[in-house]
């Protein structure tokens, strides 16, 4: 079964993301695993992970109570011991969503941005700069309490997200620490906020001077590119042995099949916690088994998110709790755009006109709708799992509708008849005789993926190409396959978990683009509106930068330009979208929040839920 | 002792019949007695062999001329009906909307192929190997019982995942080899015990006084002794194919492109959840069906077989000896 408390989310950001998708960071408790499950975990000591009796009463807001369990644990299905603390590093780096904090919350319902860990303290956009503050009370795990976190460990942050070359360094170039809390960005030109705004979502505050300052200081003083690459290449490969944080709860030991955690009496929301510990238990990769025995008794108290087959959903049980929100993701199919078939434009549209991405989506389950025009505007699934096109709301009605809806069999042929190809006795065949393969490489723990990528091949044989799944160890699925370009047709997310186009547009042309082959300046597209059309030459960097700067109409506009282009070139092809399910058990746990409540529609309520008073601990009578 | 029926020719029957010579048509109708028939029924008057043989046979028919008969399995069906549900697709369909009578009968041949190259090459050299080496002792032995020894101190499963991963190989026949790679150490091992014993029993000891080739010695003298275990060795060897394939499938080692019983057992248990549900236990008992069912065959079949390779039940179900033996009488 897929798991990892990070399943389905190679997309915190484009650096986490990526880490995700390497199957290293683990924030989540997931750690080591991407897409599809949460990993998910069982207590040493069981009792709903919480063996935490040795502290037993806890002074809490609430007063003083004795919690039936004074450990949440969430899951993981890799081995603890081996986890690195450099999340720069993507060899196997971990850091809990509890140990550090994020920069801001965001609604995906209410589209609600709440500042947490940092504030845009000053938006001059029309000046260029932006000033950033820590907020107050803040300190690192280092002490009792510890070192303050100040703007230096936000340079830090913003810093070796410049040097690695993530999305949001776009946006500015320059910074500069101003008084102890605060860092002012020089912006690169007049950045739209709302899309800079979104660039702050799923980041954390996970960067100590006192670490990651040698990075900084190296990258100011270097002259040439190749000093540069240099400072990138130490930051990636360095590891950081001890764990560091400044989120509520803090690391205190760890073990082959445990990662715990105690609460850090010294953050600002202590005290809306009224546990003791927090666990991050090794479990089975068979998360539906974890999921069904999380109750009556189980040792887990939460699988972040895991897509269950129905078998699986239809038989929980009492003290279940489950809920739903959108991913906005989803699972493509890219192309290695340097390879001889399938570097070539043509050939991928008729791949995409041949795939029945509907049929993908139903193989899914009952989470998964497909995407109705492939071109990198999210939207494509409601609340309710029910099909939706709010991708439509990024276009215009125009661009909507010129946007190909591949499925269109016998174009796709002919697409492939015109490029030389020719269909004898039901096989494509290339133009030097043989056959058309396009073989399909994917995690092999990440099954949940599996009965997509089942269907596009079942899809590809039926039409007369030879396509097969390559299953690989996730371990070496990211590293050595996905993000080393080395594959035919490979498997990941098609966004980066933000909404805006301009990071999914990033995403191909900006961060992936190296993954799949491809050089964006390179690329040809069909005239807007004529996906029949000659190719031309097509300017992304120039697109992407007005999209960046501009609002309302001309942004759309911008949009329409790009999702064409997306549409047209496919490097990767979006084939559905998802809802993440969320796993809890109200055993020995109170959740605040009623189901229908939109604070559920956050990643992740896990997370945010004891931070904001709205998960509790039981007490016992 | 080693003996060949066609001695049973040479001293029995009437003087008319000595005098005549054979014609060759006689030799091919006696060998096609010996070789086939006389097997055959040996095996068709046990019930073990009968079943198992019936089994094979059901199995091979199914790889042969089934794949002819039902169209491979196309995703987009509708998806997880249960057998009998619909008459399209008796045994149901798994979540990507594929028949699953269509999936294991087009699972046959690859896991047949699988299956025997893999018994076979690793039961075939652990015999030449033990058997040899057990029989002609000496210098001989030393190397062939070191060979051994450096193979079964090998870790089996890296050692197939290291031939696995060099060679991606595709081909159902070489995937079998490779997963029994390690399987004949152990077995040539035990034959040789097994040699060594018989070596100096008393039929073999005049064979060998009667100065018999060593060839025949071994073939006519020893084998039939061993080989009901080699058999059960053979069967063995298969079953374990199967069952490494599933488990290489699964640690994403091996990637077959063809439909493979283990690969639905997976994807039924991992993506289907099919064990949590009753309503989907089908999907997985499918091809545990066909995966038990074969292996049950196998192993009947080879337990019947001790008798095929006992002289004296041969001899009395070979009509052959019985027309020519001396029992007919001057």
């Amino acid at each position: 079964m897929a798991t990892g408390d990070s399943a389905n989310e190679p997309n915190r950001m484009s650096r986490r993301s990526v880490m995700r998708r390497a199957g290293m960071i683990g924030a989540t408790g997931g750690v080591g695993m991407i897409a599809g499950c949460g990993g998910s975990g069982g207590s040493e000591s069981g009792g709903g992970g919480g063996d935490g009796s040795s502290s037993g009463e806890v002074t809490t807001a609430g007063g003083d109570i004795q919690p039936v369990d004074n450990a949440f644990a969430n899951t993981t299905t890799d081995n603890p011991t081996n986890w690195q603390h450099n999340v720069y590093n993507f060899t196997t780096p971990y850091e809990h969503e509890m140990q550090n904090d994020q920069f801001q919350r965001y609604n995906i319902e209410t589209g609600e941005y709440t500042e947490y860990a940092l504030q845009i303290d000053e938006w001059a956009g029309s000046e260029e700069r932006v000033v950033l503050k820590v907020r107050d009370g803040l300190t690192w795990h280092n002490g009792d309490p510890g070192d303050p976190v100040t703007g230096e460990d936000l340079k830090a942050k913003f810093g070796c997200e410049q040097i690695v070359g993530n999305t949001v360094a776009d946006h500015y170039t320059d910074m500069q620490v101003v008084g102890d809390k605060k860092l002012e960005l020089t912006l690169d030109g007049q950045v739209n906020k709302p899309i800079f705004r979104e660039s702050l979502n799923y980041q954390w505050i996970d960067t100590p001077y006192r670490l990651y300052g040698k990075y900084i200081e190296a990258y100011e003083d270097a002259t040439t590119d190749s000093e540069r690459s240099d400072v990138k290449s130490q930051l990636r490969n360095d590891t950081f042995e001890e764990p560091y944080g400044n989120g509520p709860f803090q690391f205190i030991e760890r073990s082959e099949n445990r990662y715990r955690m105690e609460l850090y009496e010294h953050h600002p929301d202590a005290d809306q916690i009224n546990w003791q510990y927090w666990d991050v238990q090794r479990v089975s990769t068979d998360t539906a088994s974890v999921a069904l025995n999380m109750v009556p008794d189980g040792d887990v108290d939460t699988i972040r998110n895991y897509n269950p087959p129905a078998s699986v959903y239809n038989n929980r049980q009492e003290g279940h709790l489950t809920t739903q929100l959108p991913a906005l993701w989803g699972q493509a199919l890219p192309f290695n755009c340097e390879h001889e078939d399938f570097g070539n434009v043509r050939v991928r549209q008729a791949i995409a006109e041949f795939i029945d991405r509907k049929s993908a989506a139903e193989s899914y389950g009952q989470f998964g709708q497909f995407v109705e025009a492939p071109s990198g505007l999210v939207g494509n699934i409601a609340g309710d799992n029910s099909p939706s096109d709010r991708w439509k709301d990024w276009v215009s009605e125009e661009g909507a509708s010129a946007l190909h809806r591949y499925r269109d069999a016998e174009r796709g042929r002919q697409l492939l008849r015109d490029e030389g190809y020719e269909k004898v006795d039901g096989q494509w065949q290339r133009p030097d005789g043989s056959r058309l393969e396009l073989p399909i490489t994917v995690p092999s723990d990440l099954t949940d993926w599996h009965p997509i990528y089942q269907t596009v091949v079942g899809s590809l044989e039926q039409e007369g190409i030879k396509a097969e799944l390559k299953m690989v160890d996730s371990t070496s699925y990211w590293s050595d396959h996905y993000l080393a370009g080395d594959y035919v047709g490979a498997s990941t997310g098609w966004t980066l978990q933000n909404q805006h186009p301009f990071y999914t547009f990033g995403m191909y042309f900006r961060t992936d683009n190296e993954f799949m082959n491809l050089t964006p300046g390179e690329l040809q597209a069909p005239p807007f509106g004529e996906p029949d059309g000659d190719l031309q030459d097509v300017d992304i960097d120039g697109l992407m930068n007005d999209l960046r700067t501009s609002t309302g109409e001309t942004q759309t506009e911008y949009i329409d330009q790009l999702a064409w282009i997306m549409n047209q070139t496919l490097p990767m092809i979006p084939l559905i979208e998802i809802n993440d399910v969320l796993w809890m058990t109200d055993d020995d746990w109170d959740w605040k929040p009623e189901m229908s409540d939109s604070a559920w529609q956050t990643k992740w309520p896990q997370w945010w839920f004891p931070r904001m008073g709205l998960l509790k601990a039981k007490g016992s009578q | 002792m080693s003996d060949k029926n066609t001695t049973f020719n040479s001293v029995g029957g009437s003087g008319a019949e000595r005098d005549r010579q054979p014609s060759k048509a006689d030799l091919y109708r006696e060998r096609l007695d010996i070789f086939v028939l006389t097997p055959l029924r040996v095996m068709w008057s046990d019930w073990r062999t009968r079943t198992g043989g019936l089994i094979i046979l059901a199995y091979v028919f199914v790889g042969v001329v089934g794949v002819h008969l039902i169209e491979p399995a196309q995703t987009g069906g509708p998806r997880l009906i249960g057998p009998l549900q619909n008459m399209q697709y008796p045994l149901g369909t798994n979540n990507l909307g594929e028949g699953l009578l269509a999936k294991v009968v087009h699972a046959t041949p690859p896991m047949l192929k699988m299956v025997v190259s893999g018994a076979v090459f690793s039961t075939a050299l652990a015999t030449v190997v033990g058997t040899v080496s057990g029989y002609k002792g000496g210098y001989t032995d030393t190397v062939l019982t070191t060979i051994s020894d450096i193979a079964m101190t090998i870790p089996g499963l890296p050692l197939v995942i290291l031939f696995l991963v060099v060679f991606e190989p595709s081909n159902p026949f070489f995937i079998g080899v490779i997963l029994s790679i390690n399987a004949w150490a152990g077995l040539a091992r035990t034959i040789r015990s097994q040699v060594l014993e018989l070596r100096d029993q008393s039929y073999i000891e005049a064979s060998r006084i009667m100065d018999v080739s060593l060839h025949r010695i071994i073939v006519d003298d020893i084998l039939p002794n061993i080989m009901p275990y080699v058999l059960i060795s053979f069967v063995n060897t298969g079953r374990g194919v199967i069952f490494g394939s599933v488990a290489l499938f699964y640690i994403g080692v091996l990637n077959v492109p063809f439909s493979n019983w283990g690969i639905m057992l997976n994807r039924a248990y991992s993506t289907g959840g099919a064990l949590y549900s009753w309503s989907s236990l089908y999907w997985i008992i499918t091809p545990m069906a066909a995966i038990v069912v074969l292996s049950l065959g196998l192993v009947l079949f080879s337990q019947g077989t001790e008798r095929l390779f006992n002289p004296r039940i041969r001899a009395r179900h070979a009509e052959s000896i019985e027309e020519t033996g001396p029992t007919t009488g001057d």
